[in-house]
Formats: structure tokens, C-alpha cells, sequence
């Protein structure tokens, strides 16, 4: 409580108005934190939080939270990539 | 691409929205919808329905589920569903020819920031870019 008074008279604001902010932010911070363990797909977050995914790419971007996206699934990706324009290409 | 996803991808109207609705008008992406239920995959893998749902349209036609999403590729791991990423594509497709060198790093350095891939993966990339259509040679 100390501190959500420290806050409110730093920013002149309500103390509920405070407590409100921390309590948003908290909820991003604990859908992005999951997003980043690989709990959450990006879906899912985007949806937690009330974004398009569009937005929650910014987000994440702006953020610097890295896409929990592996290198040997980047390869087999790629590896299927490959394959699939040289299919269309015969 | 599923309905559902469509949906997502639309549900505001940014720049990339724009773009993708215009490729729904000119009918080079098709909207399908999907009878089968996407909820049993939504609960199991903690997908949310786009997600869900484009995993088990890749499933049903016997084809690739294009994801950047690490629970999805999960997902498809498990199904034995073959999946690819938006830098595996652009690196097979600089590759192959299909793409400019010159666009492909530009589009290198875009999904840099917003494809948030890991430095390794983006070092990679770079390398194959690079040396597209140098000597015929992958790195």
C-alpha cells in the first residue's frame, strides 16, 4: 500500500486509479511473461489482453520479447519451405 | 485460411489487416470454414481458435500449417502436421529465386523486429540470403 501511495502522489493521481494501472500492467506482464515460457500461444495472449494480434506483435515487438519459435523448428521449417516451392515449381 | 483466423487477422484495421483483406477480395487467400471442432486442440494445446483451427485445416487437406507461433508448431509436432514459418519461407523462397535478394533483406530486417526471432535463427537467415544464387552452393 506504501507504495501504490508513493505512486499516486508522484503522478497526482487517485490511489484507486493507481491501484487500478498496477493491477492492468501486472495482467500484461503475466500473459507476456507465459507468452515468453511458451505457455500461451500468441492467440491467446493477444486475447487475454484485449488486442488484435496485430497489436500484441507490437507489443511483444516494442517490448523486445523474443518468439519462443526454436532454431531446429525454424530449420524443419525451412527444410519444409523448400520443399514445398520445389513441388509447385515440377 | 480459417475463418477463424481471417477473422483475427481482420479484427482491426491496421496495415497488415488491409493487406490481407485485399488478398481475400482478390481471391488468392480463400476463407474456409472448418466443421470439425477446434476446442478439444484450443484446451490441449492452449491455442486460441485461429490458431486451433489452422493447425487442423493443415491436418485435413494433407497440407503445411504456416504458424509463427511456438505452441502451434508444438501442436503440429505432435500431429504429425508438417508446418513452416515466415522466415522459413522467405529464406526458401530468396532461395529459389522467387524472391529478390535486395526484398529479401529488407523483409529480413521487418521480421526482425516484428518476427522477434532468436539471434541465431536471424544470423542463419542472414547467411542463406546472403548467399542466394551466388554459387548455386546453400551455405
Amino acid at each position: 500500500m506504501r507504495r501504490v501511495r508513493e505512486l499516486a502522489k508522484k503522478e497526482r493521481k487517485e490511489l484507486s486509479t493507481v491501484a487500478r494501472e498496477l493491477i492492468d500492467q501486472g495482467w500484461v506482464l503475466v500473459a507476456l511473461r507465459e507468452y515468453r515460457e511458451g505457455k500461451l500461444s500468441l492467440g491467446t495472449m493477444a486475447s487475454r489482453l484485449g488486442l488484435s494480434l496485430s497489436e500484441a506483435i507490437d507489443l511483444l515487438s516494442e517490448l523486445g520479447v523474443r518468439s519462443p519459435i526454436e532454431y531446429d523448428d525454424y530449420l524443419a521449417s525451412y527444410a519444409t519451405a523448400s520443399s514445398l516451392i520445389g513441388d509447385s515449381e515440377r | 485460411m480459417g475463418g477463424a483466423a481471417a477473422d483475427e487477422a481482420l479484427a482491426k484495421r491496421s496495415d497488415d489487416a488491409i493487406a490481407i483483406a485485399t488478398l481475400i477480395e482478390e481471391g488468392r487467400i480463400r476463407r474456409i470454414s472448418i466443421e470439425e471442432d477446434s476446442r478439444g486442440l484450443m484446451r490441449d494445446f492452449r491455442l486460441h481458435a485461429g490458431e486451433a483451427e489452422a493447425v487442423l485445416l493443415a491436418r485435413r487437406k494433407k497440407s503445411v500449417c504456416g504458424t509463427d507461433d511456438g505452441r502451434a508448431i508444438r501442436c503440429c509436432k505432435v500431429l504429425g502436421v508438417r508446418f513452416t514459418t515466415a522466415m522459413g519461407l522467405l529464406v526458401a523462397l530468396t532461395e529459389t529465386g522467387e524472391l529478390e535478394k535486395s526484398l529479401a533483406s529488407e523483409l529480413l530486417v521487418k521480421l526482425e523486429r516484428f518476427g522477434r526471432y532468436h539471434p541465431r535463427i536471424l544470423e542463419d537467415a542472414g547467411l542463406r540470403i546472403s548467399a542466394a544464387g551466388e554459387d548455386g552452393e546453400k551455405p
